[in-house]
């Protein structure tokens, strides 16, 4: 390739090359600013929805939660972890924890019974 | 097949590089493969062999047929993608400009290959093709800069590897002189304004919107872009974990080391130790230095249009090489301040940086191919 030809293919890829990936680049920002605008507002109008509607409910006061029977020598921090538990398995619709005693002894080891559930749980 | 000289200087190439991944930790993921391939094919170049009508070829050779097929780096960019969070890119889509300035690197480094020849030193010159598959090395991407050299000069495949792969691991050394030396204090210090949570369903709509935008304007970039984008959906749909998880650890693990050691077996003496091999590694130094040079400049120039509110720090990252770009950013940046955090606001560009080095490889696909 001659000197002349070679500064010309340079200069072409050059151009070419920033004004493409520039090109398409801006031309992203512009579509990904224009759908993130319109997922914007519509979340906004449906959270003003809600808090319009949370208004109109008269407040109403939480129930007093009730006293959980614990066996003595369990701690306050083996409660807290147990209702944890039982809330992240069931969720809003979690059951009232009225009290919390230590099981009877399980015969099993806690690796045979591991075993067991691993062995199960497909079924 | 015997070997000669430079296949025990290879060899001890390749122990250095053993050395650097497991002493000193660089990239060790993908030097390891890499410098262990190289040790096996200058010890036993039959590895490599290709079948003949009384044998089969040797075990590297059916594993460098997703090199050479360019199926392997598409796939490493479906891992990617499922491993990346756009999320800072979507909160701040100005990032992608950063994405796009840094790409300087690999156009200037063209022009660089295209003239070398004329300096008079002999088999030092390169073709057209070959300059733009050194060029590529510039946007620190080893995948796409392997995709790119597999299809225009795929006999450059392994010092090209090579010299991408390394630079990479070598981004904490080579980027902080150019960043600090291109910038000032103040605006190395700037604290840049925490990013918009970005919605579920504005992550969904993105790499759908970024394919088809892509795929229409640039098909010849539309097999990086596709799959990364599709590994990001499937991260992001949060419906298909599993295969998710898959791509990102197992399928991204097999693919490395077949990769790694596979590009590595194309480093053999004979090859790898040319006049031609040594221009690669100077220029490729040279894409890496204007890229980042590029990625920091376009920063500096947003610091003055946005009154001091961009770090022009987080330019630097629009390399790709992700996240060691990004994570220069955030450390440079905190030897500053040390109670500046751009690792965040470094990402937008990193990850723009992976989509904007795949339309530059697309761009020279297009025009040299």
């Amino acid at each position: 390739m001659d000197p002349q030809n070679e500064a010309l293919l340079s200069l072409t890829i050059l151009l070419t090359g920033l004004v493409v990936v520039f090109a398409v680049l801006i031309f992203l920002i512009l579509i990904i600013n224009v759908y993130g605008n319109i997922i914007y507002k519509v979340t906004q109008k449906r959270h003003k929805g809600k808090d319009k509607t949370e208004d109109v409910r008269a407040p109403v006061s939480a129930p007093e939660p009730a006293p959980i029977e614990v066996e003595e020598g369990i701690p306050g921090e083996v409660v807290a972890a147990i209702s944890a538990a039982v809330y992240m398995t069931c969720g809003d619709s979690a059951p009232v924890i009225r009290s919390v005693k230590r099981a009877a002894t399980n015969p099993r080891s806690l690796w045979g019974e591991a075993g067991r559930l691993e062995n199960t749980r497909p079924f | 097949m015997t070997n000669d000289w430079r296949n025990y200087i290879m060899i001890g190439i390749a122990c250095i590089l053993i050395y650097l991944a497991i002493k000193k930790e660089f990239e060790p993921l993908l030097l390891l493969p890499i410098a262990f391939g190289m040790m096996m094919v200058n010890l036993y170049p039959a590895i490599m062999a290709e079948p003949t009508a009384t044998a089969n070829g040797g075990l590297f050779y059916y594993l460098y047929q997703g090199v050479k097929l360019g199926i392997y780096p598409p796939l490493i960019f479906l891992g990617i993608g499922a491993m990346t969070d756009f999320g800072p890119l979507i909160a701040n889509p100005k990032s992608f400009l950063l994405g796009a300035a840094a790409q300087l690197g690999i156009f200037l480094t063209f022009i660089g290959a295209i003239f070398i020849g004329n300096l008079g030193i002999p088999n030092l010159s390169f073709t057209a093709q070959e300059a733009g598959s050194i060029a590529i090395i510039g946007g620190a991407d080893g995948p796409t800069a392997i995709f790119v050299t597999s299809k225009l000069a795929p006999q450059l495949l392994g010092p090209i590897a090579v010299a991408a792969y390394s630079y990479m691991a070598l981004v904490p050394i080579i980027q902080p002189p150019i960043m600090k030396a291109l910038t000032t204090k103040k605006e190395r210090a700037v604290v840049m304004e925490q990013l918009r949570p970005v919605s579920k369903l504005e992550k969904i709509l993105f790499p759908i919107i970024v394919t088809i935008l892509i795929s229409l304007l640039l098909p010849d970039a539309a097999t990086l872009v596709g799959m990364l984008m599709l590994g990001n959906l499937m991260r992001e749909s949060g419906v298909v974990s599993r295969i998710a998880n898959t791509a990102q650890n197992e399928l991204m693990n097999i693919i490395t080391i077949f990769l790694g050691v596979t590009v590595g077996a194309t480093a053999s003496g004979e090859v790898f130790l040319s006049p031609q091999t040594i221009g690669i590694i100077i220029l490729g130094l040279l894409a890496f230095c204007f890229g980042t040079a590029g990625g920091v400049l376009f920063g500096k120039l947003m610091f003055i249009a946005t009154k001091g509110k961009v770090n022009p720090l987080i330019g630097s990252a629009g390399v790709s090489a992700v996240p060691m770009a990004a994570r220069v950013s955030q450390k440079v940046g905190q030897e500053e301040n040390p109670g500046n955090f751009l690792l965040m606001h470094a990402m937008g560009p990193n990850v723009s940086g992976v989509i904007g080095s795949a339309v530059a490889a697309g761009v020279l696909i297009s025009i040299l191919g």
